[in-house]
């Protein structure tokens, strides 16, 4: 008779083959079955979508909050020229001239307050690993200044047309949108190219290049206040806009601080709308664009009564003259 | 008397064989490398339920932390996190522990691996706790021709606030993760 103990030895060592091929194609097989999910999800959204369009299903609450994470699924690459203490230099050499030309206000709990702020638009932002910060200009006009490394620069002018903690929020925002978009950087670069053209990187100038650049840069900033409306400014509205969606504040934050100041602009222009008003529109258009692509309720915190305890309360009065 | 027949131990060996192969099949299924996720905001709370107000166990994650997805339920997802080195600062070591965690938090890639970045997150946000004042950077040498003061610079960058602050602040405006209305798949709050 044979011994039944090979045939169990046999059936072992395929069961073994068996495993460790299953085993192996584990990994394939995941893939197979992600892209199979990636499929079926589209289809369900697909026809979710078209339920929600036909009054079929209700939108459900929480579906403009995906988007706004979903939107920006790819975080922005880090410049691999430049090292962090590189961009950190750069940062501080502007910084400096941004404080020494317009003077800092270091109210200790009021720049507490606006840090909060921002780290907590950071710490939601496609790259919260910015250590950004922000400091007090004394200076009325209405600007925010972003420098390369994550700082960033609010002038009193721009904090005074802030009525709730959304609407600040939606100012810092957009400086945080800035440096995770590396705008600061790209600037710089912009600016040394049309200084220099052919110059190879920021690197390599010497140190009188890099004063003049530097003074230059400041210039430009002071000059243009941060009312720019190209398309990487643009690009960055919508950025802060789905970081106010994502952090639970009032989605149109920014777009009521962009149509404060433009209403500021045109009493004190008297009639004759100023040049920058195209450009303030050209802002509001985006974020409007954005706010309709995120479907986004009308409604969020706006933590009024806490901005004006720990803001508005913290400005001093407004130096009359220029 | 004669003798009993035996029977046969073929069944017996057999079901042993199969036992042996159902065994191996779960072995190696198991040694296939699980599916990874990472924390995509600086730090999260990890969560007993799939659901916002309940269930909180007060483990905290971090950022870059490697975490093993277990279960997906909705938007939820069930995680167990890696052992790894302690997190320098925190004041709880992440030890392996398992729990649930909203969908939108987790990311498939890692946050981007610029070099400083990574204990900034892991330390709540403060990499540079002491941002050292650079006198070979280009920064010095541009304030000292232009006679400007860095003081104020060096200053600011010391002004983040620590990770309990923040949670702190988010909690009493009711903000990120402590909003009402923060989504969940199964037991939601209704607008």
């Amino acid at each position: 008779m044979r011994p039944p103990r090979r045939s169990a030895w046999l059936g072992a060592a395929a069961a073994l083959g068996l495993a460790l091929a299953l085993g192996a194609c584990r990994k394939t097989a995941n893939k197979v079955s992600e892209t199979m999910k990636g499929y079926a999800q589209s289809v369900g959204e697909m026809s979710r979508g078209a339920g929600e369009q036909l009054g079929l299903m209700k939108p459900r609450v929480y579906d403009y909050v995906r988007r706004a994470w979903r939107a920006r699924e790819e975080p922005a690459a880090l410049r691999a020229e430049y090292a962090f203490e590189e961009r950190r230099e750069l940062g501080r050499a502007l910084g400096a001239e941004l404080d020494g030309r317009l003077e800092g206000y270091d109210d200790e709990r009021l720049v507490r307050y606006l840090n909060l702020v921002a780290a907590a638009l950071a710490s939601c932002s496609d790259r919260p690993d910015l250590p950004v910060c922000v400091g007090v200009l004394r200076s009325e006009a209405v600007a925010l200044y972003a420098v390369p490394g994550g700082p960033l620069y609010v002038t009193l002018g721009a904090l005074r047309l802030c009525h709730s903690e959304s609407e600040l929020a939606g100012l810092l925002a957009q400086g945080v949108a800035w440096q995770a978009l590396d705008l600061p950087c790209a600037d710089l670069e912009a600016a040394l190219a049309a200084r220099r053209p052919g110059a190879a990187n920021l690197r390599e100038l010497d140190a009188p290049g890099f004063g003049a650049l530097i003074e230059g840069e400041a210039s430009r900033l002071i000059a243009e206040a941060g009312l720019r409306a190209d398309e990487r400014a643009l690009d960055a509205d919508r950025a802060a806009t789905d970081l106010l969606v994502r952090l639970g504040y009032e989605p149109g934050g920014l777009k009521a601080w962009l149509a404060r100041v433009q209403v500021q602009r045109h009493e004190r222009a008297g009639s004759a709308p100023a040049p920058e008003d195209n450009a303030l529109k050209a802002r509001e258009q985006a974020i409007e664009d954005r706010l309709a692509q995120l479907a986004a309720p009308a409604v969020g915190r706006n933590l009024a009564q806490r901005f004006r305890q720990e803001c508005l309360a913290r400005l001093p009065a407004p130096r009359l003259g220029p | 008397m004669p003798a009993r027949k035996r029977p046969s131990s073929m069944p017996r060996r057999a079901a042993m064989a199969l036992a042996a192969a159902a065994a191996l099949l779960l072995g190696g299924l198991t040694l296939a490398e699980p599916a990874s996720e990472f924390l995509r905001v600086r730090a999260a709370r990890l969560r007993e339920k799939p659901e916002l107000r309940e269930g909180e166990s007060g483990a905290r994650l971090y950022a870059g932390q490697p975490l093993e997805v277990l279960e997906r339920k909705g938007d939820w997802v069930k995680i167990r996190c890696a052992p790894q080195a302690p997190v320098p600062g925190a004041k709880e070591r992440p030890e392996p522990r398992e729990g649930w965690l909203h969908a939108t938090l987790l990311a498939e890639a890692p946050p981007p691996a610029s070099a400083p970045a990574r204990p900034w997150l892991e330390d709540g946000g403060r990499a540079f706790k002491e941002p050292q004042e650079h006198e070979a950077g280009r920064a010095a040498p541009h304030a000292k021709a232009r006679r400007l003061d860095l003081e104020p610079v060096y200053r600011l960058e010391r002004r983040h606030p620590s990770a309990d602050d923040l949670d702190a602040f988010l909690q009493a405006g009711q903000l990120g993760l402590y909003r009402p209305d923060w989504p969940s798949q199964e037991e939601g709050v209704q607008p």
